[in-house]
């Protein structure tokens, strides 16, 4: 059924741009090598197309669309607007659920290595030290040089890039998956029902005590309104309790960062230093109090946001306030979430919230890579030619959008008025564009796709104020070992005794035999190791 | 060579058994035998471009790392006492669904029930899990609210320790009793209905019958099940845990699987993940060996 959609709107699309055929052909002529369907924008001077059609064929592994039913394999249309351009023909080896599974099978065994890949474990990069060291993941540095200028200048522009992508021995084995762009816009924070507030002629909490009078008039009043005053849950989480480290800005620290520098460049782990106490105490008296959801590992938090209950999220990006209100106002029509300030702990903090993370996936070609030289400027050209990357944030020009004779962009109606995908974001991944392949999300695009909404209006209060994220460097060897073999433990016990500390089943009195405890776990170990990679990445994007 | 002739004699007598049987011999041979020199990981560290044989031993570094991991006691004595409490409690219900099940008179309502009963094993664990969660929520879940009709304070169970294996194990015999009831409601369909003609027409009532007739009839089936079932008591897998536990129930949830996925599987370390599961294996043959031999030692059945 949705294939069949899919295929009909790409029909749409070609009789679209026969008939708007009269603008885009102009710039189509500058470029004659391409057969391009639209606007032909900067190649960024790699030249297309990179082979005759069909002459090389390339293997891709890793996440299907993010978009429930839709397939790279059923030809999406963005994914054939590239190889129309490119030449190159990709052969989809995605999975929309175990793919990490399968590839570590895959990786593991040696047995049907495809040529390009998402290395895994995602949402970490041992792997890439993994696969490197054991030859699977080969260098780029002189692909890089020879045949992508495009990817030369992202480098250029994002310095941090650059440093994350490159290994210990100095060579780069994987391109990460890049948010530096979109975080810039986007912030993660806490968002809160303003209806709320205004039902109880409460104002927008600044303060850590202003929060907790704000979390207390939700608890006892009937702050939405349905006649029951225990039905609310003030605070809740996405993703478990721990996410309410996120309240740190209230207790005397700059940022909502786990780890973070100093002034002198000396790395830190909030969780182990004194002042982390503080905010245990607060959070401790808060859940005992019944101020906290109790859904701990926040599974319950869409149905509780549903059901009109949840007075403030922690954790969560703007766009998603969006979502929440849209899940909200089945339940009540008056549903209206605002995203908040950063929580300080007086009227002269001056604590910024975090940017998220810069990355957390990464992409390499494999050894098993006929091509590579084909492989590298498709690439070049899908994560960071100025071309490709309106493919990947717009979709195609008719189909997707329309731009006008002064080059403003509006999205179709097919993107904002999709029957199937509601939201924006799905519309698009629907036909291909937002991958989950080479990522490099557009900040701009994303704005876009929000103008004239109050996720618009967060973004633009935060842009500019928000704290660089935390950079997480490639190991070295030892320190992959030490990492591996130490944090998976360590970790378990830090969240064990976070959640220990705020529910009251660990006394506050043994804060100090859980900083030595975690001490002797390797703690000071860990940071030892991200101070050095820290040290490295400075380095990298000094030079 | 009259051993010869003897091979020779009972192949052609039986080679339409042997052929019966072959797919079954190739399944174990390609999926279970095939990739046991895997076990070598174990003592080596793994290098995928070596391969198993190229890779350097290490000897027990692997087995060391477990054993010296702050958790390791831990997680033996919840991985036992979690497999122990599901064979408690998952293993006599069938049965007793099973003798109930055959009780019935009425075809069609037996029938009835015994779907019902088995369709739960259809349904994602995810699913479950999730209504569980839905009938437990401190927050307007239903159980909840009928509990504190009997004035029970409102909490989430999912955060008590103490909680976690009642609601792993109960849901999980909810799910399965009914499926696992199969095997036992095809044995009682083998019983010689003589049997019970006669005992009752000695005047045996359908109490004295269930357990003089129909128990000791099944009593093979379910000891060979029982033995079955213990060499498997320590594979527990890991996804039904991680849906159901979170950081405030670790100190009893936290099994050797899960602990593998964390540490094995998500950060790529193959050879630990082998390790594990090799002693997982070795303590599961203990244990089946052990009961086999008690199993044959006090009722003369067992499985070899």
């Amino acid at each position: 059924m949705r294939k069949r959609f899919i295929r009909e709107m790409t029909a749409v699309s070609v009789a679209a741009v026969m008939a708007v055929a009269g603008g885009a052909t102009v710039f189509a002529e500058e470029v004659p090598d391409i057969e391009a369907t639209g606007t032909v924008y900067d190649l960024g001077g790699l030249t297309l197309p990179i082979c005759e059609p069909g002459e090389v064929s390339l293997t891709y592994m890793g996440n299907d669309t993010w978009c429930a039913g839709v397939s790279y394999n059923d030809g999406t249309a963005v994914q054939q607007e590239i190889e129309k351009r490119t030449g190159v023909h990709i052969e989809w080896d995605t999975y929309s659920s175990d793919v990490e599974t399968v590839l570590q099978t895959r990786m593991a065994s040696l047995e049907g290595l495809p040529d390009m890949v998402e290395v895994p474990p995602f949402d970490s990069n041992v792997g890439v030290d993994t696969y490197s060291r054991n030859g699977i993941l080969i260098p780029l540095n002189d692909l890089i040089a020879e045949h992508a200028p495009n990817i030369q200048a992202l480098f250029k522009k994002y310095p941090a890039l650059e440093a994350m992508c490159t290994s210990s021995d100095g060579n780069i084995y994987a391109l990460a998956g890049w948010w530096g762009d979109i975080n810039d816009y986007v912030p993660d924070y806490l968002y809160i029902r303003q209806d709320w507030l205004d039902n109880l002629g409460l104002e927008m909490p600044h303060t850590i005590d202003e929060l907790y009078d704000v979390l207390t008039a939700f608890k006892e009043q009937d702050a939405n309104g349905n006649g029951d005053p225990g039905d609310e849950i003030p605070l809740a989480t996405k993703a478990g309790l721990k996410n309410l480290y996120y309240l740190m800005t209230g207790f005397g620290y700059d940022t909502n960062s786990l780890w973070y520098t100093d002034m002198e460049g000396n790395v830190h782990y909030a969780a182990v230093e004194q002042q982390y106490k503080d905010m245990l105490t607060f959070l401790n008296k808060c859940y005992s109090e019944g101020l906290i959801s109790d859904d701990l590992d926040g599974t319950l938090l869409t149905q509780n946001i549903t059901e009109d209950k949840v007075g403030i999220v922690c954790h969560d990006p703007a766009d998603n306030m969006a979502s929440s209100d849209d899940m909200a106002l089945t339940g009540n029509p008056n549903c209206n979430y605002q995203f908040m300030p950063v929580i300080q702990a007086d009227e002269n903090g001056t604590a910024q919230m975090t940017k998220r993370a810069l990355t957390w996936h990464y992409y390499g070609i494999t050894s098993a890579c006929k091509n590579p030289e084909a492989a590298i400027k498709w690439i070049d050209y899908v994560y960071a030619s100025e071309d490709g990357r309106m493919l990947y944030s717009y979709g195609i020009e008719g189909l997707s959008y329309e731009k006008d004779e002064n080059g403003n962009i509006t999205f179709t109606d097919l993107i904002t008025n999709n029957e199937t995908y509601t939201s924006a974001f799905s519309a698009l991944r629907s036909i291909g564009a937002w991958p989950t392949y080479f990522i490099n999300d557009s900040g701009e695009a994303f704005m876009k796709i929000f103008e004239g909404t109050k996720v618009e209006d967060a973004c633009k209060a935060a842009y500019g104020n928000m704290r660089d994220p935390f950079p997480e460097m490639l190991g070295t060897a030892e320190e992959s070992e030490i990492y591996t073999s130490m944090w998976p433990d360590l970790s378990t016990y830090l969240d064990e005794m976070f959640t220990a500390f705020v529910i009251g089943t660990e006394s506050l009195d043994n804060f100090d035999s859980y900083v030595e405890t975690a001490n002797s776990m390797g703690m000071q170990q860990i940071i030892e190791i991200k101070g050095a990679q820290y040290a490295r990445y400075q380095e990298i994007t000094a030079g | 060579m009259t051993a010869l002739r003897t091979w020779k004699k009972y192949i052609r007598r039986d080679w339409m058994l042997l052929l019966i049987i072959l797919p079954g011999v190739i399944y174990f041979a390609v999926f279970c035998y095939g990739p046991m020199y895997g076990i070598l990981m174990a003592f080596k560290d793994y290098n995928i471009s070596k391969g198993i044989w190229g890779s350097p031993w290490v000897g027990l570094k692997h087995f060391k790392e477990l054993v010296g991991s702050v958790y390791f006691g831990r997680l033996v004595k919840n991985t036992f006492l979690l497999s122990i409490e599901q064979l408690i409690w998952s293993f006599p219900v069938p049965i007793a669904f099973a003798l109930l099940l055959n009780e019935i008179r009425n075809r069609k309502f037996q029938r009835f029930v015994q779907t019902a009963a088995y369709l739960p094993h259809f349904v994602s664990v995810v699913v479950v899990v999730g209504i569980l969660k839905d009938l437990l929520s401190s927050n307007g879940g239903v159980l909840t609210q009928f509990f504190s009709l009997f004035g029970v304070t409102p909490k989430n169970y999912f955060n008590l320790p103490e909680a976690f294996r009642p609601l792993y194990v109960g849901s999980g015999v909810w799910q399965e009793f009914g499926w696992n009831s199969i095997i036992y409601v095809a044995a009682i369909a083998g019983i010689d209905q003589q049997l019970y003609e006669s005992a009752a027409l000695d005047g045996a009532g359908r109490w004295k019958r269930l357990i003089h007739i129909t128990l000791p009839s099944i009593a093979p089936t379910i000891i060979l099940l029982l033995i079955l079932n213990m060499g498997n008591m320590l594979n527990i897998g890991y996804e039904k845990v991680i849906l159901m536990y979170n950081a405030a129930t670790y100190s009893t949830a936290d099994i050797f699987s899960t602990y593998v996925y964390r540490k094995g599987l998500l950060n790529a370390q193959y050879s630990f993940a082998s390790a594990v599961g090799l002693a997982n294996s070795v303590i599961n043959v203990i244990i089946l060996l052990g009961a086999n031999f008690l199993a044959k030692k006090t009722t003369e059945i067992s499985i070899f």
